[in-house]
């Protein structure tokens, strides 16, 4: 097969002379996909970016070669390249919602690139465009040409910017983090689609991606890309099995999973070097435990090992170095320890019963309440001293909602949250104040968590100072020395400001806020989603080992189901407003019983690749102002039965600890009325 | 004593506000986040070169808030008298320009009034023509011989004094401060004040000889009245913000914040107060502050303190009629702010309400604040323009652009038309706005979080 991209030596720098994109050069061939693999601000985007000749401002190409079949793309004049652009070569982007255009229909805007790229007018485009609709998989196209974007879910805009990418026919699909902003079962859908695309059509796709499972579900070649520079790169199935980078291998020693669970993960120290001071040598060499003194003076050069794998590291360059391959095992970790011991028996410390989150829909001129968005509708879960509660479910479901409500930051329509004995609802700010120290809270995103005009010092000082924790300044010094010690920061970064951090930094100093007030529950809304994989791990050692230093609760809220094997002794399972399955992780996570469960975890695409089959489900999940009658997964269920329909399925418990609402098992059948 | 101080109402804002931004600048040195935007703006060409020209308006304007009563040479009782006039600093500084009052309309560096008039000649006869000026070149003997080499001398010596002035000073400047030299927009600032040093020079030394900008209806000198409206331009443009700035802040942010009843409050209100006609809400104010003075003639012992309780409460009006919009971009601001998640880590600590909008929410928004001002602040400027022009502005004896505005409606009329008054007006008002546009412009690109920035990304 003819290479239908070819891209050589391609060098994009700042003004500031910084290069971004240094020396890159890799193929695609017809009907194949490159996965681009890096973290955040390794310049993955800022390569198709370049691609496209779309460069900010501050950005320029500095050499090198890009030949799109038989065009060499960085000499043709503007004119020429505007037909490339979504002709030949085309590009999907990260986030849906942005990336169309909200005051023009869908099919005006498909319609556009048909026009440019097809010359199709008329019936001729709008018939082409249903059938581009249709090959996307939208139900109904004709009728969906009509609708704006925001009549759609994201996975729809997914589908339609597809389309239009489709529209021109490209030889090259470029796909930035395609599904990045998507929940998992609406991420194996457009996957599944683009594969069943580039099927039909045998175009090229670029995938830029972050997430080794996506690379392992669709690549075939991949490029694993480190700070500018592409550090390794392989098929598929050789980097999967032996990557050679010390990168590579610790990008997969990083990964939480069931198998680490009880050892701390092999998280990469420090982050990835930011573009504008890129070190002299090996750009990877302050992160790497392997590095000697050659890697600090001298960028490594580019070495092909059998099977043609490349690699661009000392290790290989030197032939006495080569043998020193070490294998995932060596890399990882410093020996497993033991995980917190079960405390059974103890008293729950926290304990929800029913809570119910409502939310008014206003209609009309005099803002009369038409309804109610029952975002949690119903959640009982417990938690005992040293244990950490994963709350797993898509966006919308209400998990983050429910840990608002626990900490009284939402008011609870009904239900009762009893802390250490105490109930929280209907208290007042006073006494509610008094209670606050005992659970407080690790929000999603490090960059909005932590006030900017604030020094470390006084956002650590914030809580205590509210909650009355009244001593000495020399003591209150030495105490925020001790706690920034806890979480793995120097002493001195309490004088600075939070601008100054790396994301996982601010973590770290979001979780020693939370901290400084002794809390016994924490709870985690989605603390890594934010983050790079090896930062990732960081963190999650990070509260592995406070869990066990401090005896602290967690209740972690996230969608990462990898994240919750790793780290969470109980799960519970959340679809619209109401916990569908709960138990032990074992139990939940490895003999799942609720078909949604079942679904979410077909969804995750998994890193050993092969194997993974897709029992994907379809359609997106219901709004929470309208849930369907009975049991609120049922039109997406493929086990549905008429009684779904009509009743909201009572608890059936299969074990001591493990409880799904399903009629598909045991004593479910015999239902309560719906409670809605 | 010779002199007693007097400290009028607007003087005192002025110098609380003078004092409030020395005090901010200090604490704004000690915070790198805060000084890391003004150093923007000092790398900027544009508002380095603007503040040069905006701070040469500023420094008359504090000189004419320095205000002064003369003692009278007798005495009585063995009290000290002072004159009933009101001075200032400037009108110290500028005294030739203030006293060398001619009849009446004089073209600019004219020599001869504009005017005719009967004339007795020595020999008895009565002429009817243009008569010499009593002060413009009233040093030249023969003033169609020597008016040309005069005046271009004057202009010549006083524009290279200027350079010389400016050259000795930035060489002070960079022996003291090496690092001055090495800072990007040293050099456009250097050629900025040497051009304005040079025209400065010029018209000073011209100042003292003729009347640069001519004269007016009552003979005063153009160029000294456009001087005196710079601070009340400029009293106008700072101290309605000053007013104004609390009610906005509080209340956008209020309104942002707590949602709910005080949002609909908050909202009823500035959506009623912006409903009415500006200019009409103003010339009721007006007025009625016009009879209230009236009536109490005996509360102001000068003319010069009842202009300038007309001057504040015109402040007063049109503060709290302008405070709708930055109330509402505040709101906005706070609507978007309160969802971040470090607000609410500060609600699950308990944190009160008052301390979560001033530690949280204040600074946040304090950019927008900062650019806002800036910006209103040549909008209010025109704005007593076309106030006074209508007639509902400043006391007609406070000088001010739209008083020279308003009384050039009749000169243009005149035949042979009288421009310059207008023009001096126009030239000053639009060096004074535009170079607070740039300002404003610079402050907001270097402010603005939202604009992509390399350098400290």
């Amino acid at each position: 097969m003819s290479a239908v991209l070819k891209v050589s030596g391609l060098v994009a720098r700042l003004h500031n002379g910084a290069r971004i994109v240094d020396d890159l050069s890799f193929e695609i061939r017809q009907g194949e996909t490159f996965a681009l693999l890096g973290e955040s601000g390794c310049g993955k985007s800022m390569t198709a970016l370049s691609l496209l000749r779309l460069l900010p401002d501050s950005v320029q190409v500095d050499g090198g070669k890009v030949q799109l079949a038989d065009a060499d793309l960085l000499s043709l004049p503007e004119r020429d390249m505007r037909k490339v652009r979504g002709g030949r070569m085309a590009m999907i982007f990260q986030e849906p919602g942005l990336s169309l255009n909200p005051v023009m229909t869908v099919g005006a805007q498909i319609t556009e690139a048909l026009a440019l790229h097809r010359g199709l007018r008329g019936a001729a485009a709008e018939a082409r465009c249903i059938e581009l609709l249709q090959q996307v998989g939208i139900p109904d196209a004709p009728r969906r040409l009509h609708e704006y974007p925001f009549q759609m879910s994201g996975g729809m805009k997914q589908r339609v910017m597809i389309a239009m990418a489709l529209a021109g026919q490209p030889r090259l699909l470029i796909a930035d983090e395609p599904t990045t902003a998507l929940d998992v079962t609406i991420q194996a859908q457009v996957l599944q689609l683009l594969r069943d695309t580039q099927q039909q059509n045998g175009m090229a796709l670029l995938l830029i991606t972050h997430d080794l499972g996506v690379v392992a579900e669709m690549a075939h070649q991949v490029a694993v890309m480190y700070a500018g520079h592409i550090v390794e790169q392989a098929t598929r199935e050789q980097l999967f099995a032996a990557p050679a980078h010390p990168y590579t291998q610790k990008l997969f020693a990083a990964l939480p999973g069931a198998q680490r669970r009880g050892q701390p993960l092999a998280a990469i120290p420090g982050s990835v070097p930011p573009l504008q001071d890129i070190p002299r040598g090996c750009r990877f060499a302050s992160r790497c435990d392997r590095a000697w003194a050659l890697c600090h003076e001298q960028a490594p050069a580019w070495t092909t090992l059998d099977g043609g794998q490349g690699v661009r590291c000392h290790l290989y360059a030197t032939a006495d170095a080569a043998p020193a391959r070490t294998s995932d095992a060596e890399v990882a970790v410093q020996g497993p320890q033991a995980v917190a011991p079960a405390q059974a028996a103890a008293e729950a410390l926290l304990q929800v019963d029913n809570l119910q989150v409502y939310f008014p829909i206003r209609k009309g001129i005099l803002q009369r309440v038409a309804g109610q968005v029952k975002a949690v509708d119903g959640v009982s879960l417990s938690i005992k001293p040293g244990r950490t509660l994963a709350l797993v479910g898509e966006s919308g479901c209400g998990k983050t909602t429910t840990g608002k409500a626990l900490l009284q930051l939402l008011q609870p329509a009904a239900g009762s949250v009893r802390f250490a004995g105490n109930e929280l609802t209907g208290l007042d700010a006073q006494a509610l104040r008094k209670q606050r120290a005992g659970m407080q809270m690790v929000f999603q995103d490090p960059y909005a968590s932590l006030n900017p005009k604030m020094r470390v010092a006084e956002i650590l000082q914030e809580g205590m100072a509210a909650l009355g924790a009244a001593s000495s300044n020399n003591d209150r010094q030495q105490y925020l020395d001790a706690l920034l010690g806890q979480v793995g920061l120097a002493a001195e970064s309490k004088w600075r400001y939070p601008h100054e951090f790396s994301g996982g930094q601010r973590q770290r100093i979001a979780i020693a806020r939370a901290l400084a007030v002794n809390p016994r529950l924490l709870i985690c809304d989605e603390p890594t989603s934010a983050l790079d994989v090896s930062v990732q791990a960081q963190i999650l050692n990070l509260l592995k080992s406070l869990q066990q230093e401090l005896g602290l609760s967690y209740l972690f809220i996230t969608h990462n189901l990898t994240v919750v094997e790793y780290l969470a002794h109980d799960v519970c399972v959340m679809y619209l407003g109401r916990i569908v399955e709960r138990g032990a992780v074992a139990e939940v996570l490895h003999a799942p019983r609720h078909p949604y469960t079942q679904a979410l975890l077909a969804a995750v695409p998994q890193i050993d690749g092969r194997g993974a089959q897709m029992v994907s489900v379809g359609g997106d999940m219901p709004s929470p102002a309208r849930p369907p009658q009975g049991c609120h997964f049922h039109p997406r269920c493929p086990h549905a039965m008429p009684v779904c329909r009509e009743r909201y399925p009572q608890a059936s418990a299969s074990g001591a600890t493990h409880i799904v609402h399903c009629y598909l098992y045991g004593n479910a059948a015999e239902g309560t009325a719906g409670e809605s | 004593m010779s002199f007693l101080p007097v400290m009028l109402w607007t003087d005192a804002l002025v110098f609380l506000l003078i004092a409030t931004a020395i005090a901010s600048a200090w604490w704004v040195r000690r915070q790198p986040h805060l000084l890391l935007p003004w150093r923007r703006v000092a790398q900027s060409r544009v508002g380095m070169v603007s503040l040069l020209v905006l701070s040469l308006f500023v420094l008359v304007g504090v000189l004419d808030s320095l205000h002064y009563r003369v003692a009278l040479p007798e005495k009585s009782n063995g009290q000290t008298v002072y004159a009933p006039e009101v001075l200032s600093a400037f009108d110290y500084l500028a005294d030739g320009l203030r006293t060398h009052t001619e009849k009446t309309y004089s073209a600019p560096l004219a020599v001869y009034l504009y005017a005719k008039e009967s004339m007795e000649m020595a020999d008895g006869k009565v002429v009817r023509d243009y008569p010499r000026l009593k002060y413009g070149g009233a040093q030249l003997a023969d003033p169609q011989r020597d008016w040309l080499g005069d005046v271009t001398g004057r202009a010549l010596t006083g524009a290279a004094a200027g350079l010389l002035a400016v050259l000795l000073l930035a060489g002070a400047v960079v022996k003291v401060v090496p690092a001055a030299k090495k800072s990007k927009p040293m050099f456009a600032v250097l050629v900025t004040a040497l051009l304005i040093a040079a025209v400065l020079g010029a018209v000073a030394d011209l100042a003292t000889a003729y009347h640069v900008l001519g004269t007016d209806k009552v003979g005063q000198d153009v160029l000294y009245l456009s001087l005196k409206s710079i601070r009340t331009g400029l009293v106008i443009g700072t101290v309605t913000t000053l007013v104004m700035l609390p009610f906005a802040l509080l209340l956008g942010v209020a309104a942002g914040y707590f949602r709910g009843w005080v949002d609909d409050v908050i909202q009823y209100v500035y959506t009623v107060l912006s409903s009415i006609p500006s200019v009409l809400l103003i010339a009721a104010a007006v007025l009625m502050v016009q009879v209230v003075i009236g009536m109490h003639a005996d509360w102001f012992d000068t003319a010069a303190k009842r202009a300038d309780v007309r001057l504040l409460a015109l402040c007063l009006i049109l503060g709290v009629t302008s405070w709708t919009g930055l109330c509402r971009l505040l709101r906005g601001e706070t609507l978007k702010l309160r969802e971040m998640e470090y607000i609410q880590a500060a609600q699950a600590f308990g944190v009160s309400s008052f301390r979560i909008l001033m530690r949280h929410i204040v600074p946040n928004v304090m950019h927008i604040v900062l650019i806002s001002v800036v910006m209103d602040f040549s909008a209010l400027v025109l704005a007593e323009a076309v106030l006074s022009y209508v007639g509902v502005g400043v006391d007609p004896t406070t000088n001010s652009f739209g008083n020279m505005i308003n009384s050039a409606r009749l000169e243009m009329a005149r035949e042979p038309m009288v421009w310059w008054s207008l023009a001096s007006a126009f030239g000053f008002m639009l060096l004074l706005v535009l170079a607070a546009n740039l300002f404003a412009d610079v402050l907001r690109d270097a402010f603005d979080s939202r604009l992509n920035r390399t350098e400290n990304s």
